[in-house]
């Protein structure tokens, strides 16, 4: 055991060894054919985390050693076809350098090595107000910055961390076809319309895994929920009952846009299905003794319809921007009725600005960014015993959350200190992200940061926010980019 | 001459004796020019003896001999003088080599249209805007800072339609760190278009569209894909639409007015600034206040070999060849709005191309916060665009070039670039 640890950490040393060569000797320059027609671009990137806070599901200490690589191939063929590649792999050597993570194999098995294909699509253009884009990609609808109201169409992977990743780093891409049409007669408004079809791919939202640096709570009430069942001789029986990959499970949407009055519009509607499960009472059973029956339960993803509509529009100094989602038969758990499920349409709004705001003899020529957004999720037929899962807490009719982002930039941008704040007013608890990003001439990034969880309240395990207290840590990230 | 690319151009000073290369090439036009042989070969007419009773053709100026040329402080700003003292500032001027002064003339279509608004064109005493004005420049003999103004804002500074296909921003930092940015750029007016059909202005042009702009970058990755779409209106009131495509959250936000006095990823350049100044002159808020005639020593119409020396992936200093006294209006703008990043602009305008060659940009306490410097490459038929601009931020000491190597000049090419759509797919 001894020695197959130590030799994990002589791959891990190794590993690190050829990654820091590879940071010192990668070609300056992204590589470009003569006249640009071939592109590849991407860079080398190291990450580690600290975890601040010990918990039994995750550890403090050294928790993440990310070793990542992201290349992008572009390649165009033709005014009217081009190809667009993106290839990632990624090693965290965590697991195998320290003991702690080595004995977390689910954690391990998921996260220790990636290769991924994440985008592979060609863009056709067979006549100039017409685009194709058929593919592995990501589409990313609203006007909203890290919470999600109409952008529902690629699910999220939060196993690394959520927005102290970079935005589409974390959405998983799908095969599908989006198309895009340029509507002639409203040319001069930018009038246009978008379709997205996910002909078959089902994926769903993947969290944090217990054992990994960013494992949170489990929630309790199902835990609970479970005990009663084995206290009660009763043997809780649980399917995932994903949808097959098939024509019947795709997702299809559309999108309008149009700029009017100088306000941009657009109106979306998508037909998918939740990307979060649901579980069902699906029924008793035969179980084998000593149980007397089986409790069977299943967590399905069901359908559902989403419409909204998203605005911007600029007055001078500040952009007003706003989002709006309503899902019509929403389904949430509810324990207390006969199929553990409720439904209730859902309404998911967001008000927001961003302003660019100048402080005479502060950071000359350099404004500051400043953006705020207010998010209000309203269920239109609430019940006091709605439960959010995966999270478990108690869903209120009236759930908000205001955020603000500011950011600026000394010295030619080479150092930008940046802080997001998001703080749940319903429960009372909060998330701040500072960081600071250097640059170093034209490859060279870093960033430094931390992302703190805390709130109010008796039980903050399980609320938004809070819930990740135990995941409390600071990360220093190193970009070498070709 | 309807398609002028800079190729072309380089062809056509091949063919003239200045072949396409290096450094060695470079200095070998210079030869020529020193020696005076060069130009009337180009069909690029000289001023004769413009300029020299201050200083001669085939004078060389360089950090140790400038103070035996005391009329430099007349034909040089204060900045750009300071410049030749070794060390006084951190981008210290290469040695000048003073070449004859040489005739620029517009183009055919140009001049036409300024012999025809010769006399015609006049200014509303209310809101001085143009009358009877539809392309070109339209004072021939301006005689006010208005006039000139007018002049300088209507020049035909790109052509009717072009796109740089690379414009390198080299910024160093002030502690003189280099980073480059490849970028895209296409322009194309839609009103006051002198050369390429529709002429002088789109007829379907409901919105009264000034130009559109779509600017992309392309390297590196942290920057790339990035790109901008800017619609001027005509309309004075009305302010410019901007959008920005951030491809990092795959997500088209709306620009503010705010963000285009901010500096471009880091670089000296802000979007008002770009091209000498885009920032709308509403006779307004933003007023020509003052003009006098003068003449300025200036690399501004450089061989138009650029490539060879400008673009070293390790320059961190322009050898500019080739520096010339030209006649220039020097402008005065203020901007009397104190929220706006400068208080005053002074540009120093040619008078024969009304291109802008430099200009200094003061902030709301009156202190010199930027300069720019201007170098523009030109053709025998008045083809011309910009080669380099040296810019400088004379408070937070740093500094950014941008690079321009490949232009296509008058090609026309689909009004789609300037849709929200393309943003997307500008680059990636």
């Amino acid at each position: 055991m001894v020695a197959k640890r130590y030799s994990r950490k002589m791959n891990a040393g190794l590993i690190l060894g050829v990654c820091l060569v590879a940071f010192f000797f990668t070609p300056s320059a992204a590589y470009s054919s003569g006249n640009d027609e071939f592109r590849v671009i991407g860079y080398l990137q190291h990450r580690s985390e600290f975890g601040l806070a010990d918990a039994e599901y995750n550890p403090d200490g050294y928790t993440m050693a990310e070793f990542l690589m992201n290349i992008e191939i572009n390649y165009d063929y033709s005014e009217k076809l081009n190809f667009h590649q993106i290839v990632r792999a990624r090693y965290d050597g965590i697991y195998d350098w320290r003991n702690y993570f080595e004995d977390q194999s689910m954690a391990s098995d998921q996260l220790k090595n990636e290769l991924e294909l994440r985008e592979l699509y060609l863009n056709y253009a067979p006549i100039e107000d017409l685009n194709f884009r058929i593919g592995k990609q990501v589409v990313i609808w609203g006007e909203s910055d890290g919470l999600r109201l109409m952008d529902m169409i690629n699910p999220l992977d939060t196993r690394w961390g959520y927005l102290s990743r970079d935005f589409e780093d974390t959405r998983t891409p799908l095969t599908m076809v989006r198309v895009n049409y340029n509507i002639p007669f409203l040319e001069d408004n930018f009038g246009g319309l978008e379709l997205v079809w996910v002909p078959t791919q089902f994926e769903v939202n993947q969290y944090p895994i217990d054992g990994s640096a960013w494992a949170m709570a489990p929630p309790d009430f199902f835990n609970e929920q479970m005990q009663n069942l084995l206290a009660a001789g009763l043997l809780p029986v649980v399917i995932d009952e994903k949808r097959e990959q098939d024509k019947d499970n795709g997702q299809i949407g559309g999108k309008f846009t149009i700029n009017e009055f100088g306000i941009d519009l657009s109106l979306n509607y998508l037909y998918g299905y939740s990307q979060d499960p649901v579980i069902y009472f699906a029924g008793m059973g035969a179980a084998p003794p000593p149980f007397l029956a089986s409790y069977n339960l299943k967590q399905e993803y069901p359908r559902r319809h989403i419409a909204g509509l998203t605005f911007n529009k600029d007055f001078g100094m500040v952009v007003a921007r706003g989002e709006f989602a309503y899902t019509f038969d929403n389904q949430f758990q509810n324990l207390t009725k006969p199929d553990w499920v409720e439904e209730s349409d859902y309404l998911k709004a967001m008000l927001g600005f961003d302003w660019n705001l100048r402080f005479p003899g502060f950071n000359k020529g350099r404004t500051i960014f400043i953006s705020g957004q207010y998010f209000l999720n309203h269920v239109m037929d609430h019940n006091d015993d709605m439960i959010n899962l995966p999270y478990g807490y108690t869903v209120k009719e009236d759930e908000q959350v205001a955020t603000l982002l500011m950011n600026t930039g000394f010295m030619s941008d080479t150092i930008i200190p940046e802080i997001f704040v998001a703080y749940d007013v319903s429960y009372q608890s909060w998330w701040i992200n500072p960081k600071l990003k250097l640059q170093h001439g034209s490859y060279w990034r870093f960033e430094l940061g931390a992302n703190i969880f805390d709130g109010d309240g008796d039980d903050t395990q399980h609320v938004p926010f809070a819930m990740m207290d135990k995941a409390d840590s600071a990360y220093v990230q190193i970009r070498r980019m070709f | 001459m309807d398609k002028i690319t800079r190729r072309d151009a380089l062809k056509v000073l091949g063919a003239a004796g200045l072949a396409v290369g290096g450094v060695s090439t470079k200095i070998s036009g210079v030869d020529k020019l020193l020696n005076g042989g060069g130009l009337d070969s180009l069909g690029i007419g000289m001023h004769e003896s413009y300029g020299a009773d201050l200083i001669k053709p085939g004078t060389v100026i360089n950090s140790g001999n400038y103070k035996g040329f005391p009329q430099l402080k007349k034909l040089l700003p204060d900045h750009l003088y300071l410049r030749l003292k070794k060390g006084a500032t951190r981008s210290d001027l290469p040695e000048i080599n003073v070449v004859p002064t040489r005739k620029l003339q517009l183009s055919e279509s140009e001049q036409k249209w300024k012999d025809k608004n010769n006399g015609t064109v006049t200014i509303d005493p209310e809101t001085k805007r143009l009358v009877n004005w539809q392309a070109g420049v339209p004072f021939s003999d301006p005689k006010n800072a208005v006039e000139v103004c007018h002049n300088f804002i209507c020049r035909k500074w790109d052509a009717d339609a072009f796109h740089f296909i690379n414009v390198t921003f080299r910024v160093l930092d002030r502690l003189n760190r280099q980073k480059d940015m490849g970028s895209l750029l296409w322009q194309k007016p839609f009103k006051g278009r002198t050369t390429i059909p529709p002429v002088p202005e789109y007829p379907d042009n409901p919105d009264n569209v000034l130009w559109k702009q779509m600017f992309a970058f392309k390297t590196p990755y942290d920057v790339a894909g990035n790109s901008i779409l800017r619609i001027r209106y005509d309309s004075y009131e009305k302010e410019d639409d901007m959008w920005a495509y951030i491809p990092a959250m795959r997500r088209i936000r709306r620009y503010t007015g705010a963000d285009v006095q901010d500096p471009m990823f880091g670089s000296d350049n802000t979007f008002d600034d770009f091209a000498h100044w885009l920032q709308k002159i509403d006779f307004k808020s933003v007023v020509p206040t003052k003009v006098e005639e003068g003449q300025l020593l200036t690399h501004g119409y450089p061989d138009f070999n650029m490539d060879g020396h400008n673009v070293k992936s390790d320059a961190r200093v322009l050898l500019y060849p080739i520096w010339e006294i030209r006649p220039v209006y020097i402008l005065t703008v203020e901007i009397n709005d104190p929220t706006y990043m400068y208080s005053k602009r002074i540009t120093w305008i040619d008078k024969e191309t009304n291109l802008g060659l430099y200009m200094e940009n003061y902030d709301q306490k009156g202190n010199l916060f930027r300069s720019w410097t201007s170098a523009y490459w030109w053709t025998p038929e008045g083809g011309h665009n910009w080669v380099t601009v040296d810019i400088e931020d004379w408070i937070n000491g740093s500094k950014t070039y941008l690079l321009c190597k490949d232009a296509d000049y008058n090609t026309n090419f689909s009004d789609k670039v300037f849709s929200k759509s393309s943003l997307k797919k500008a680059v990636r």
